[in-house]
């Protein structure tokens, strides 16, 4: 069981990464991972809402839409939870986290049209993930995205110290030229998982 | 009217003009994707069963009621004749649910053969069940033969590290066998 | 009349989505590892932009400001519905290709950006160019992104296989690598030309 947990949370976090491999996440991706604080203060804020958005969705997903046959619209009730979701948590940032809110700026707002909360939401769904395995998946995702988000922000800081970036790929391309060499990386993840899972043998 | 109170009204008024709109295309496409999603998702399991058909079972396809499951049922043809019938049954594998389409000869109701229609399994793993080395060990078993793995007292040989996987294609076929059962007498007299 | 042909134009070269409007990334990654992916994300998202711009276009004096964000993304998630209903109907092989990207529409901020930007100040007619232009030039984009990315990574197009047989795939052009680097480097492309041009454009 434990094992099943830890494989699942490494799954998510490394093998099936979610701005690596699965390419969720890219806008704030590059938008906020300038330097290290602020990419610190947007994961923490995805982990808290991809947390409780994938939760909501999912009790929303099989106590109403399934009973009431409108699986269907799937799509236009999630994005509608994530987005009063984001309203909330931007409220009680303003008042309890006047800091956080500062930093962070536009892109708290924004991470109602991050695809990755929207995304992990709908892969859990379409894994057929249990309750509990849904939370563990969406909790591990937007690890993931931070350990991304922290990476290139550490990254970006020590380019910015360096200058000699040929202009036209400064800003959003050499982000993505590094995040492409990272992705390399990541592949070194792949199977890892099946591996494992062969030698316990199911 | 007060500002708070048209915003509601706006709100309700999209709402519904969406809803509407929805609720329309909803209509319209229903049927048309219910047939897609057998044809594209099923498909390719179904043509590999049924190879020998000079039909289209998708569009023969029969929604019958056995027991008290709606089942859908594919006929094979040859020379206008039912050669062969097809079911769609599913087994719990490791990853989830497994859904396998095991034909059955219309004289005999020996199986002709099993393919995998989707499946959630550990790739590399678990996908190995939907390889032809197994799925090619369930042709000609009899109707009255259950299909089980030979360690769960059946003929079955499992594919090693793939116990469930393979213990789940075999529940989906016994399934498919006792619906098959239910009604083998009705397929038979329509190849009279 | 000009200014009507104009507001088609922007979308595609001037504003042109996602390398100088530099929005909607993930589907670009993601779903240009073959052409007709590109091809057919683009299509589906060029026709939620033209519903939306033009719905929220005809209500944009109805829209209170502080519920607008609401009201744009629920008449957006309806197209991305109608469109999802639509593949599924109609092209349901495209559907099983863009996979969990086709409802992720909805949180393309290019719809977003459009309807904000210009469909809520702007009349139908100049809205459905807009969005028709805007939509048009994804497509592009993600279309030469998709041949590029099909053609190097897998020798094939459209499935067809197009490279002799001396020439080995790079499979790593199919795969994330490829993707982010070669968007990047196209967009690094279009920052360049765009800067040798003279730089003339608002953006």
């Amino acid at each position: 069981m434990i094992v099943e947990i830890l494989l699942a949370f490494f799954s998510a976090v490394f093998i099936n990464n979610v701005v690596f491999v699965r390419y969720l996440g890219i806008c704030p991706f590059c938008g906020v991972s300038k330097n290290v604080s602020s990419a610190t203060g947007m994961s923490l804020a995805v982990l808290f809402v991809m947390a409780v958005s994938s939760a909501v969705t999912w009790i929303l997903y099989h106590t109403v839409l399934i009973p009431l046959g409108i699986e269907w619209l799937q799509t236009i009730v999630f994005i509608l939870v994530i987005a009063t979701l984001v309203q909330l948590v931007e409220l009680f940032v303003r008042k309890f986290a006047v800091s956080l809110y500062q930093s962070l700026g536009i892109y708290l707002p924004l991470i109602t049209t991050n695809c990755a909360v929207l995304g992990i939401s709908i892969l859990a769904i379409r894994e057929e993930y249990g309750f509990l395995k849904t939370i563990l998946f969406a909790v591990s995702s937007a690890v993931g995205f931070m350990l991304a988000l922290l990476g290139m922000a550490g990254i970006r800081q020590r380019i910015a110290l360096t200058a000699g970036i040929p202009t036209p790929f400064r800003g959003v391309a050499i982000t993505l030229v590094a995040a492409g060499i990272m992705a390399i990386a990541f592949y070194g993840f792949a199977d890892i998982d099946s591996t494992i899972m062969s030698l316990r043998g199911h | 009217m007060n500002d708070s109170a048209k915003m509601v009204l706006i709100m309700v008024a999209v709402t519904f003009f969406c809803s509407a709109l929805l609720g329309g295309v909803r209509q319209m496409t229903k049927e048309t994707i219910q047939l897609q999603r057998i044809r594209y998702v099923q498909g390719p399991a179904i043509r590999a069963v049924l190879s020998g058909a000079e039909n289209d079972p998708v569009a023969d396809r029969e929604e019958m009621t056995i027991g008290k499951e709606p089942v859908v049922v594919f006929r094979e043809k040859k020379g206008g004749e039912v050669t062969a019938v097809a079911l769609e049954t599913s087994g719990s594998g490791y990853g989830g649910e497994l859904s396998v389409v095991t034909g059955f000869d219309a004289a005999t109701g020996a199986c002709t053969g099993i393919a995998i229609a989707t499946s959630k399994e550990t790739p590399g793993i678990g996908t190995r069940v939907n390889g032809t080395d197994f799925t090619d060990r369930f042709k000609s078993l009899p109707l009255s033969t259950n299909a089980a793995l030979k360690k769960d007292g059946g003929t079955i040989d499992g594919i090693s590290g793939a116990t469930v996987s393979s213990r789940a294609v075999c529940g989906a076929v016994a399934k498919a066998q006792f619906l098959y059962g239910s009604i083998n007498d009705k397929v038979q007299a329509e190849t009279k | 009349m000009s200014t009507a042909l104009e507001h088609f134009k922007r979308g595609l070269w001037k504003q042109i989505p996602p390398f100088r409007l530099v929005l909607g990334l993930c589907p670009s990654l993601a779903v240009t590892s073959t052409f007709l992916g590109g091809i057919g994300m683009g299509a589906a998202t060029t026709f939620v932009l033209i519903g939306s711009n033009v719905i929220i276009s005809l209500l944009r004096s109805l829209i209170h400001p502080k519920v607008r964000i609401a009201v744009f993304i629920t008449v957006i998630a309806t197209f991305v519905v109608i469109v999802e209903m639509l593949m599924q109907a109609f092209a349901y092989p495209l559907y099983q290709l863009l996979g969990i990207f086709i409802p992720l529409i909805v949180v393309n901020c290019i719809i977003l950006g459009r309807a904000e930007a210009f469909a809520s100040k702007n009349g139908a007619w100049l809205s459905f160019l807009d969005g028709a232009g805007t939509g048009l030039g994804f497509t592009m984009s993600l279309g030469v992104v998709g041949l590029f990315r099909e053609l190097l990574g897998s020798g094939t197009l459209a499935g067809f296989h197009v490279m002799n047989a001396a020439f080995k795939p790079c499979s790593l052009m199919a795969g994330a690598p490829g993707a982010f680097v070669t968007i990047g480097c196209f967009l690094a492309l279009m920052n360049f030309i765009d800067a040798k041009k003279g730089g003339n454009d608002d953006c």
